[in-house]
């Protein structure tokens, strides 16, 4: 009895000291954002036109026979009827995956579309037909994580959660380890510790952002002007059905406005504005470089001088609020004349002697510049309830774009007040 | 698994215990038969592999009566297992490994329970309690089933558990979730009944699943479902109503 009562004890304690042992299953979630791609043959046949939808987010504005075009970044244009301003009517969308800029003449539309250039017969806007598609002319094309490759266009990024199993220790030590200098890369972006955590510490969010396009279409002189990344692309267009593509000019990286103005082509890049002479379209004359203003400042110009808000900010990184007004009428020298404080331009924009900017928080301002050195003392009015980041002045229209949508008011001669005339909503139903 | 483990031992405890009447002697002595009888009014007749045998009702500590077998005399109810509640607090240490190499890790549990006591063979009890890990506490809501297999006031005890555990780890972090999970419990122990007051040990092996789950940045979430397999050591007080 004694033994066995021994042998018991002898059972227990062993089991004590050998014990048993957890069992663990450790498995690593992680999200990332996956590509989604359309292949080059999806892209080719994806134009159609397609009845309105609502706005949501505005792109490149290009108003053409009383017909705005807007264009939604990514996604095609919408075409509105403005022929009565006072009550505008959406017509109808044309589905263009990866448009993000286009420019219009004599019935016929040029649009990018990823990596293509597109012609289109807009001849009747409701019933917009493909004429002619230059493949592959922007093969460059990368606008903030939209790009192509072998496997076809990346159209989207979908947040994507994937488990993994990747232990079975229960030892939390090495695991730890693992993810600390570990990374997952999917094809896209991979994400790691360090970038995960700037990822979240910046902007609250990883998923890349829908951003303007690279390329940038103007028309001039029977010529339409496109550039790519650091190229310019050339296409005579006398018959505009039928471009002729000439050949490109390296203009460098980092452009990010072109506006044309008879012979000159003004050029907003990082390190500066550089003029260009297209007198000979196909083969562009650099006439300088004006080195002060930076990548963000729209420009635009009156052919006499050059008007340029500077403004502070995290996308153009400067510290400045200001008008400038630069004398071109020599563009091989452009010189700086004047420079007048502002709160925080945005877009401006310049029509018979009236400068119109959109200064941020304090509204939108009015000034007469029939004499560019006093144009602070020649303010005509200042709205300081009207917010927009960009204005459009076409004969006697001025439109505003905001965040919340397109407002159309009526210029008056512009002297007094500007009158209302309608809202094209963006985020919702026209 | 081992919930149909459980189930299937507690089936071999109630057909291995026979379909006969127990008749506990206050000597120690059991007798197994079939209580027989009729008029009686202080002895009972219990028949034994077809003889009749007469017992005091003085000498028996406790019959068990077999669930089939039909009784409809009143005299020696009062001798039969001691039905109804009692409410117990346990207390008792797990043993076990966190991983094979570590040296074995005691911890300290505590319960309690309301118990349900229909038959020596069936006894229900709900409990909650705290099982103090290192990092983590687990908080279990069971259902614990046990058999006795003797007399009430003296007996080896076969004992189960099932339930569900909650969990929270033992230091603030923010980045840490532990959750709990499936609770089991299986073993052996010796129970021991005075009065009202009833007193158990058992020994057996505790199963727990716990789910720590560590958000390393926004991207990244580690998630680690463990299963805490534990022997463990207990102290049981109940008392009965």
């Amino acid at each position: 009895m004694k033994k066995s009562y021994q042998s018991f004890l002898l059972f227990i304690g062993a089991l004590v000291f050998f014990g048993c042992t957890d069992t663990c299953e450790t498995v690593s979630s992680y999200t990332y954002y996956k590509p989604v791609f359309m292949s080059k043959a999806e892209l080719r046949d994806a134009i159609q036109f397609e009845s309105s939808q609502g706005i949501n987010q505005s792109g490149k504005i290009y108003f053409i026979n009383d017909h705005l075009l807007i264009n939604e970044p990514n996604k095609g244009i919408h075409i509105i009827d403005n022929a009565n301003p006072e009550n505008p009517q959406n017509l109808g969308f044309i589905n263009i995956p990866g448009n993000f800029d286009l420019a219009a003449v004599d019935g016929y539309l040029y649009v990018d579309s990823y990596i293509d250039l597109v012609v289109l017969d807009i001849s009747d806007l409701t019933n917009p037909k493909e004429v002619k598609r230059f493949n592959n002319i922007f093969p460059d094309y990368n606008s903030y994580g939209y790009y192509a490759s072998e496997d076809g266009i990346v159209t989207d990024w979908v947040e994507t959660t994937e488990s993994q199993e990747i232990s079975t220790e229960c030892d939390g030590d090495e695991n730890y380890q693992y993810y600390q200098w570990g990374y997952r890369y999917h094809g896209g972006i991979a994400v790691d510790m360090l970038s995960a955590e700037s990822f979240s510490g910046t902007s609250g969010s990883s998923s890349p952002g829908v951003g303007g396009s690279m390329a940038k279409f103007t028309i001039n002189n029977d010529h339409l002007f496109m550039i790519d990344q650091s190229e310019m692309h050339i296409a005579d267009i006398s018959n505009p059905a039928s471009p002729a593509l000439g050949a490109r000019t390296e203009i460098g990286w980092g452009i990010e406005t072109i506006f044309p103005y008879e012979n000159l082509l003004f050029i907003g890049a990082n390190d500066g504005m550089y003029i260009y002479d297209v007198s000979s379209p196909l083969s562009p004359n650099l006439l300088s470089n004006y080195s002060h203003v930076r990548s963000c400042d729209p420009v635009v110009t009156d052919g006499k001088y050059a008007y340029v808000t500077l403004r502070s900010g995290t996308q153009c990184q400067g510290f400045t609020n200001q008008l400038e007004v630069i004398d071109i009428e020599d563009p091989s020298n452009p010189e700086l004349l004047a420079t007048y404080p502002m709160y925080n331009p945005h877009g401006l924009s310049i029509s018979d002697e009236r400068i119109f900017i959109c200064d941020g928080e304090a509204g939108f301002k009015i000034y007469n510049a029939g004499n560019i050195h006093q144009i602070d003392q020649n303010m005509i009015k200042h709205y300081d309830d009207i917010h927009a980041y960009d204005v459009i002045v076409q004969d006697c229209l001025v439109m505003l774009i905001g965040d919340d949508g397109l407002r159309q008011y009526h210029c008056n001669d512009f002297e007094g007040d500007i009158t209302y005339l309608s809202t094209i909503e963006f985020n919702k139903e026209l | 698994m081992k919930p149909i483990a459980t189930v299937l031992l507690i089936c071999l405890s109630i057909v291995l215990y026979g379909q006969m009447d127990r008749i506990y002697i206050k000597n120690g002595g059991l007798i197994k038969g079939h209580v027989y009888s009729e008029d009686i009014t202080d002895t009972i007749q219990v028949v034994i592999e077809g003889s009749l045998l007469k017992l005091p009702l003085a000498i028996i500590e406790e019959i068990h009566p077999h669930p089939k077998n039909h009784h409809d005399f009143m005299q020696y109810r009062q001798l039969t297992y001691p039905k109804g509640w009692s409410t117990g607090i346990a207390g008792g240490t797990v043993f076990g490994k966190q991983n094979p190499d570590d040296a074995t890790r005691v911890r300290p549990y505590v319960t309690i329970s309301e118990l349900y006591r229909h038959h020596p063979l069936v006894n229900l009890s709900l409990g909650t309690g705290i099982f103090a890990y290192r990092d983590f506490n687990v908080y279990p809501i069971f259902m614990e089933y046990y058999a006795l297999m003797g007399k009430s006031r003296n007996a080896i005890m076969l004992y189960g558990s099932i339930g569900k555990g909650f969990a929270n780890a033992t230091q603030e972090n923010e980045n840490l979730e532990v959750n709990g999970g499936t609770y089991f419990t299986t073993g052996l122990g010796w129970h021991k009944k005075v009065g009202r007051n009833n007193l158990q040990v058992k020994f057996g092996y505790i199963a727990q699943r716990v789910e720590m789950i560590q958000e390393l940045n926004d991207n990244n979430t580690l998630i680690q479902k463990r299963t805490l397999n534990r022997l463990a050591l207990q102290l049981n007080y109940y008392f009965s109503y």
